[in-house]
Parts: C-alpha cells; structure tokens; sequence
C-alpha cells in the first residue's frame, strides 16, 4: 500500500517537473500561430521560420562563441586549482576550497553589478568580454568538483611506476596523469559550457545593448513578439543542454563501473 | 625496483621550492580570477554602498543614509521581507514535494534508480528561461490548465492564473525542486535499508522508525537543500519578472532596476550587500547547525 502510494506520488511529481518542457517541445510542433490549446496540426515551419530569423541565428552564435572561450577558460584554470588543492596540504586550503566555489552560493545579482560597478571604473565596455568573465567566475565550481572527484579516485602509484620507469615529470603528466584525469576534465568542459550557454541574469546585466545570447533573445521574445519560433529555439537549446550533460554524466560516471 | 627508486629520495629536499612554485603555477589563474573579478568587484559595491547620490550623480563623500533609507522606507523592508517568505514557502514546498520522491528513488531497485536519476537532471539543467516561460503557456488564458479546466467542465470561462503570488511560487517551486531532491536522494541512497528492518524488528511501527531512524539520518541531506533552495529562490530574478505583476517584485528586480532604471549605484550597492549579509548570514547558520549535529551524533 505505501509503496503504491509513493510510486504515485513519485509518478505525480516527475509529471510536474517535465509537463512544461513537454509543452513547449509539443507546441514547437504545432502547425498554429497562436500559443493555444489544443495544439493543432503538425508543422515544422516554426523551425525553419526561427533559424531564418537573423537574430537568432546571430544570438546563436554569439551563445556558442561566448560558452566556448568560457567552458576552455575555466577548464583549464579550474583544473589547475583543483590539481593544486587536491594533492598538497597547505595552510587556507579549506578556505581556498570554499572560496572557489562561493560564486554558486553568492546571488547572481550581486556578482553581476559588482563586475558591472568593476569595469565601469576600469571604463571597459559591457560585451563579451565582460561576459565571459562572468560565465568563467559561475563555472569554475562545477569544473573544480568534477576534477577533484576523478582526482581523489586517482591511483597515484601509477605515477611514481612512471617515473621509476625513467619519464620525467613532464612526460608523466602527459603520458600518464592526463588520460587518466581527462574524463573528469571532459566533463567539467561540458558543464562549465552548459552552465555559460544556459545562463540568463549574470549574462543580462553584463552584456551591454550590442550582445544577444541565446537566453536574452527568448527573453527578448516573450516579451517582444511571442512566436512559436520561440517554442523551437527552446527545443534546440534544451537538447543541446541535456545531450551535454548526459554525456558528461557518461564521462564522469564511467570509471566507477571499471 | 629498489635502485631505480634511489635517485628520487636523494633528491627529495631540493624537492621542497619546485613544489612551492609549482604550486604558484597551479593556483595563480584561479586566484587572480577570484580576487580580481569576485573580490575586488564585490569590496567596490560595499564602498559605493557608501557614497552619497545626488542630481542623478555618484558623490565620493561618506554617508550612511543609504542604508538608512533601505532599513526604513517601508517599501524596500516589504520587498525584503516578501523574498523572504518566497524563501521559506518554497523551501517547504521542495522539502514536501521532494522527501518522498528522493526516498522512493534511493529504495528503488538499482538499473530504474540509474535512469530515474538520469530523467531527474533534465529538468536541473534545463534552461531557467524556458521552464520559466513554459508556465506562461500552462496557467495562461488560453493554457493547458484553463483548457483542462474548462473541458471538465469544472469552470465556465478562463480563469486568470498569470501575474500573481500563486504563479511565482508554483514557478519557483518547479524551478528549485531538483536541487531539493539531489541532495536528499545523496543522503537517502547511503542509509542502509536493514537499519529500518532492524527498527521494525525490535517493534517499532512505520512512523516511528521515519521519526527515529531515517528522519535524523537524513538530516545532512534535508539541511543542504534548505540552505541551497532558499538562498536560490531568494535570488530569484526571472520566475518574478515573467509570471508575476507588479507586487511580486523581489530582492534581484528591485536592485537591477536601482542599478539600469534609476542609476543609483549606491543605494542599489547598499541594497545589494544588505541582501549578501542576509546570504552569508545563512550558510553560517547553516555551518552551526551542521556541526552541532555532527557533535550530536557522536
């Protein structure tokens, strides 16, 4: 009895969860102009319709160009840090820890206006720059933890038979540390990009007029011109995100099974 | 082996400054990005916090009535204290909601737990901007939930469900209930189901051994999606903006439109580290709380 009833309640709540996605996947499909119910026909106009609109496609590139130089940012500095605070012990390193992921916990709000107020002073100009500065600060934490992760796991006897062997500190890390860490390293790409691609306030308030993401073009759109082209964005975008972190979870889930 | 590993130890004490400086090499990006676009910008805010405005323009000279007017203008308290409640609602709505579903995956069997688990991340990273948008297509007048509503015959007309407090907080409970359940299930999967059994054996009833076992076991999990949803919502800027009215204005909206409508940098900087001692204040709390139970438990 109590299990049918927490399987129902289960059932309920993912339906919840998933109704609106399905609903904007649904009325993408939908041959109507109007975002009503029911949805009728079958079309995939409102597909063809948005990737002919120059802005989206415009914002689509910017969204990929932005989330690419900020997932290669904060891979690479994330992985640093995290090689850093993983193997040695030193004084602050909990802190330091902490702090590299404060930017998840401290409001999007706050971090937002305080680099705006930070680089009017500096008279920089909002854009892309700007924003990927922004999107590096909210990726690190998710490259951190991942990297750290795969680097706790990590057999570091491996290493010293590598150097017993003759290679030089150098070589083993090539050679032998960095196929052995690049999943979590993968992984900690395709989050710290998703997490850039996805975001909306950080991106809003540093973006200036000239720079449209994906985010601040459906945003744009809700409130502008609400067209089913809005509904076939979406559904890209959403595949795109999920495809992303399925197979980061892939990458990161792999070496536990082995 | 023995002889191969001999020219290491003996090179062990010059080993000491490579490490420091690798360690330079290693940690210098990440805190430099830190201090220069987290720390700094955000000790920039807590200064202008300080200056006073005046004729539309920022005035470098000392003054406290930034702070003054946020604490008394009853306007800025009752934005303050709506978040807040945002906060708490929603927080118990995703403990509710979210505490059966995360004890049903961690006692599902093993391969329907994977894709369970699997199928609850498509929501977590599903973009804000869109399953906030798609509620405006679920409760609007020509939604699914009126067209539902009105098929059953329940009701005659479109009822109007859009820009109210019932709207944003269903929207936000939808928004932030993965990162309730995550954390629950992390916590609910690593209980180990005889410590149940052991309950019940020794004649304790199903309630009791909720309460007595899984409940205080659990705590770790329940407390860290508390602190992650409540802090999450309380930031919340686009669920508000999107799905409800004018009177629903939170914490976020009303320090960007100080910062983008007014200009007024300090008051909004003021605002805006009133609301990061409101965020630090909680993961104090949170971090007692935390370690009290930890002394508990031993």
């Amino acid at each position: 009895m109590r299990g049918i009833v927490l399987k129902v309640w289960a059932a309920l709540v993912y339906g919840f969860l998933f109704l609106p996605i399905l609903i904007v996947i649904l009325m993408s499909f939908g041959a109507s102009k109007y975002s009503t119910f029911p949805v009728r026909g079958f079309s995939l106009k409102w597909y063809g319709r948005a990737f002919a609109d120059e802005q989206i496609v415009s914002a689509l590139q910017t969204s990929v160009t932005i989330s690419v130089i900020a997932a290669l940012l904060a891979t690479t500095v994330g992985t640093l840090a995290a090689m850093a605070i993983v193997r040695n012990r030193f004084r602050g390193r909990e802190l330091l820890h902490a702090a590299f992921l404060a930017p998840l916990i401290i409001p999007e709000i706050i971090t937002g206006i305080a680099l705006l107020s930070f680089a009017t002073l500096l008279s920089l100009q909002g854009g892309i720059a700007l924003v990927v500065i922004g999107h590096v600060l909210i990726g690190l934490p998710f490259v951190l933890t991942v990297v750290s992760t795969r680097l706790y796991g990590f057999d570091r006897s491996l290493e010293e038979a590598a150097m017993d062997l003759g290679a030089n500190e150098a070589t083993t890390f090539r050679r032998v540390t960095l196929p052995l860490i690049m999943p979590g390293i993968l992984g900690g790409l395709l989050l710290a990009f998703t997490v850039s691609f996805d975001n909306f306030l950080i991106t809003y308030l540093l973006a200036g007029s000239e720079v449209t993401t994906i985010p601040l073009q459906i945003y744009s759109m809700i409130r502008f011109e609400f067209t089913p082209k809005i509904h076939a964005v979406s559904t890209v975008i959403v595949f795109v995100s999920v495809s992303l972190i399925l197979l980061s979870q892939l990458l990161t889930r792999e070496r536990r099974a082995a | 082996m023995t002889a191969a590993s001999l020219p290491r130890e003996g090179a062990a004490p010059e080993a000491r400054e490579p490490v420091a400086a690798k360690l330079a090499v290693q940690l210098g990006p990440g805190l430099l990005w830190l201090v220069a676009f987290f720390a700094v910008p955000i000790v920039l805010l807590l200064v202008y916090s300080f200056y006073r405005f005046t004729d539309g323009v920022m005035i470098e000279t000392f003054t406290l009535e930034n702070y003054a007017r946020a604490l008394h203008d009853t306007i800025y308290v009752q934005v303050f204290g709506k978040s807040l409640r945002y906060g708490l609602v929603v927080t118990l709505a995703c403990l509710a909601i979210g505490y059966p579903v995360a004890y049903f995956l961690a006692r599902a069997a093993t391969r329907r737990r994977g894709l369970l688990f699997l199928a609850l991340i498509i929501p977590f990273w599903t973009s804000i901007v869109v399953r906030t948008y798609a509620w405006k297509m679920l409760l609007g007048t020509n939604g699914l939930v009126n067209y539902t509503l009105e098929a059953l015959g329940l009701i005659g007309a479109p009822i109007k469900m859009l820009y109210n407090e019932t709207a944003v907080l269903v929207g936000l409970t939808h928004v932030f209930l993965p990162f309730m359940i995550l954390p629950l299930y992390a916590v609910l999967e690593k209980i180990d189901p005889s410590l149940e059994e052991a309950a019940m054996d020794l004649g304790a009833d199903r309630a009791r051994t909720f309460l007595r076992v899984i409940l205080p076991l659990s705590l770790p999990g329940i407390s860290t999606g508390c602190l992650l949803v409540f802090i999450l919502t309380i930031g919340s800027y686009l669920t508000p903006d999107l799905l409800g009215g004018p009177s629903e204005m939170m914490i976020s909206n009303l320090i960007r439109s100080e910062y983008y409508v007014t200009f007024n940098w300090p008051f909004g900087g003021a605002l805006a580290v009133l609301f990061l001692i409101i965020t630090l204040a909680m993961i104090v709390v949170y971090n007692r709380l935390f370690k009290l139970e930890r002394i508990v438990g031993n």
